[in-house]
């Protein structure tokens, strides 16, 4: 079966690492890209073909919606998911009316499989 | 959850990024305190101290999750501008950050986080966070209640903000939701230096009414001078007045958010709004209107203008489409546009569409331009079939729109491009309450022009008439500055029920007359020849909503009391000019 790729998008390194932690205990079938901010996650997204996004909205450089907002240009069926604890309501509104999905922080397995329902394929 | 190993694996990072992340926090502290506003600066001790609040979060820390969830709630007041860097913040964050490292220490050597208190310290977190004070604000601030008088149009009491949605998974905007966003305009807070002020100013306007007495019966030839000095302290507290019911206009705006997520939601579709000019000021009446109308088109945009993602990506567009609202304020105008990446609007669907609803005749057609065709959306008839109109790329009632801003004295004009997006540029005044104005005297009454319209005032006599008016397609036309413009009698849009001349003894008239009186004004960008019977001079009026009897008539504004107790009528000018176009 071929892998499927998810890109995880996280200034904190302690964040990501406990994200890898997840993948590599549960989600065996998937391959994990890891970005420290909006600019990398770009460049390392770059000819991927992905299908799922997990991205923090607090970053330095661009936010997470904005991120998401070119991530969707390149690929406009991507799942995308902010992961936050707590977030402004014209934010929040801000990413439904593009289709972005919530994880509520603290990020965990079943958060992830949940996020995963919404995968095309 | 996780093997000791990759349990020892993640604390390690925790805390070599925590270490990290705290000591760029004191870096940052330490150079905001010479540099209290520095933008950057702030949002980098923002996000850092909120990967630590992150982390506890992640590692199970709930004391330390709190302490630092309160510290970034006060950097984040700070990031908003609510709150300006202070020695004595300074200290306050200097100190949570003492105590995070010292309780990270602990749970190195403990692996907990022990009975921690920070009670004291969060306590005063918690303080500044429920006292911020406004950069500019004076510390001593009064509220007045501005709930009466009440808002006096019956259109603007209840601006349509709420959209039906099919499925909304977070919820609809419910009851309370439209109080919250109305609730803030009810009082405004007033600072007590300025209330002094004003104060001051009324006192002394007692104190020259006063002498204005003395000097009525006692030196009658001091009256003129006393008049002025009356005068120009009127004219001050009117000024300072309306200031104070100035507003941010960003304060309706913050609804729009809501509005374009249920809808994109409720219809499929990925839509951004980009709010700009936030901070630009109107007074709270206007504010009402404006709400309605730009509610109004921000629906019609989310709806008509923008495409489905699939539709949009098939095209080459990104599949998000993009919503633009702007304001400024220039010359006591204020200035609206909304832009939407849609696929615009069909000048062709628009022109077959009027044409079939017999708006306009197949010569009128061919003789607009684009611009002109654009505007045939917001006559009143044009918007009611409601699949024409969707195909046209407008939804329907955009005749709202027109009405709210004739009732402001607003003007609009639209731009589209068919594939790439419409744009509706709108200009309004800033406030309506008080309107310098020209007067104007025409079949036995006094009318009022908005100041802002008129370019200059021309008046013909004898020979000059004949030399400088002609007919021209049937039209009357005046030359001004060697310049031809149309020529619009006054007398003849009043009549616009009663049995009016043929265009041809309106050239007829105006020649045999000895003496002809033009105002020359322009709204948006046509610039035209008002007839009147006689020019009267200026006046700074205070404008009142209009009559429901005369609300039909698109050419009236609002009303205003002159000196001597009668009424006048404030003409809306972009109206005026649309009403000599329909009588041809």
């Amino acid at each position: 079966m071929e892998k499927k790729m998810a890109l995880i998008v996280d200034d904190s390194s302690l964040a990501r690492m406990m994200v890898r932690k997840f993948f590599a205990d549960g989600f065996k079938d998937w391959d994990l890209l890891e970005a420290k901010d909006g600019e990398d996650a770009l460049a390392k997204a770059q000819g991927q073909s992905l299908h799922l996004a997990l991205i923090d909205f607090n970053m330095p450089g661009m936010n997470g919606i904005d991120l998401a907002e070119k991530l969707l240009e390149k690929q406009p069926g991507l799942a995308i998911h902010l992961v936050t604890a707590n977030i402004q309501e014209r934010m929040q509104l801000r990413a439904e009316a593009i289709g972005i999905g919530f994880i509520k922080k603290p990020i965990n397995q079943e958060k992830i499989t949940a996020a995963m329902q919404g995968v095309a394929g | 959850m996780f093997s000791e190993e990759i349990q020892k694996a993640l604390m390690e990072e925790f805390f070599s990024e925590n270490r990290e992340s705290l000591d760029r926090i004191e870096q940052g502290l330490l150079k905001l305190e010479s540099n209290p506003g520095h933008k950057e600066l702030i949002n980098a001790v923002f996000r850092d101290m909120h990967t630590v609040k992150g982390n506890c979060r992640m590692m199970g820390f709930p004391r330390l999750e709190e302490l630092t969830h309160k510290a970034e709630t006060l950097l984040d007041l700070m990031r908003d501008d609510h709150l300006l860097m202070s020695q004595e913040i300074g200290s306050l964050l200097f100190n949570v950050l003492d105590r995070v490292r010292k309780t990270l220490l602990e749970i190195a050597q403990s692996g907990s986080e022990g009975i921690a208190d920070f009670a004291e310290l969060m306590q005063k977190l918690d303080y500044c966070v429920s006292h911020p004070q406004e950069k500019t604000a004076d510390s001593a601030a009064v509220s007045i209640s501005l709930t009466e008088p009440a808002p006096p149009s019956p259109a603007t009491a209840q601006p349509e903000t709420k959209v039906p949605t099919r499925d909304s998974p977070v919820t609809a905007p419910s009851e309370s939701d439209a109080n919250q966003s109305s609730a803030p305009m009810e009082s405004i807070r007033l600072s007590l230096s300025r209330l002094d002020t004003l104060m001051n100013q009324v006192g002394e306007l007692g104190a020259s009414f006063n002498q204005l007495k003395y000097v009525i019966t006692q030196k009658p030839d001091h009256i003129d001078q006393l008049l002025e000095v009356h005068g120009k302290q009127i004219a001050w507290l009117q000024n300072e007045v309306i200031k104070y019911r100035l507003q941010p206009i960003g304060r309706i705006w913050d609804q729009y958010h809501r509005l374009v997520r249920d809808l994109a939601v409720a219809i499929g579709k990925k839509v951004v709004l980009d709010l700009i000019g936030e901070e630009t000021e109107v007074d709270r009446n206007v504010l009402t209107s404006i709400n309605e109308l730009l509610g109004h088109l921000i629906r019609n945009a989310v709806d008509h203008g923008i495409e489905s993602p699939e539709e949009r990506t098939r095209m080459g567009k990104s599949p998000i489409g993009r919503i633009i609202l702007k304001a400024e304020q220039k010359h006591g105008q204020i200035f609206l546009e909304i832009k939407d990446d849609g696929h615009g609007i069909d000048p062709v669907l628009v022109v077959e569409k009027a044409l079939s609803t017999g708006l306009i005749t197949v010569q009128q057609a061919e003789e607009m331009s684009e611009t002109e065709i654009f505007k045939l959306i917001m006559l009143p008839g044009f918007s009611t079939a409601k699949e024409i109109s969707t195909i046209s790329g407008r939804g329907t009632g955009m005749d709202v729109v027109q009405n709210a801003l004739n009732k402001m004295g607003g003007t609009i004009s639209i731009a589209s491009t068919l594939g790439t997006g419409s744009t509706f540029r709108m200009s309004i005044p800033q406030t309506m309450a008080i309107v310098p104005a020209l007067l104007v005297h025409e079949s036995n009454e006094t009318f009022a022009i908005p100041q802002v319209n008129v370019i200059e005032l021309v008046s013909f006599y004898g020979g000059e008439i004949g030399n400088n008016i002609e007919g021209k397609m049937q039209s009357p036309m005046v030359r001004v500055r060697e310049k031809l413009l149309p020529l619009i009698p006054l007398q003849r849009l009043l009549t616009r029920d009663g049995p009016r001349r043929a265009p041809q003894r309106e050239i007829e008239r105006l020649l045999a007359a000895t003496a002809v009186h033009v105002a020359v004004l322009h709204a948006q960008e046509h610039l035209f020849a008002l007839e009147v019977g006689a020019i009267l001079g200026h006046s700074s009026l205070l404008i009142k909503p209009i009559n429901r009897i005369f609300s039909h008539i698109p050419i009236l504004a609002g009303t205003a009391v002159m000196p001597d107790g009668s009424i006048s009528f404030l003409l809306n000018v972009q109206a005026l000019l649309a009403g000599a176009d329909e009588l041809g």
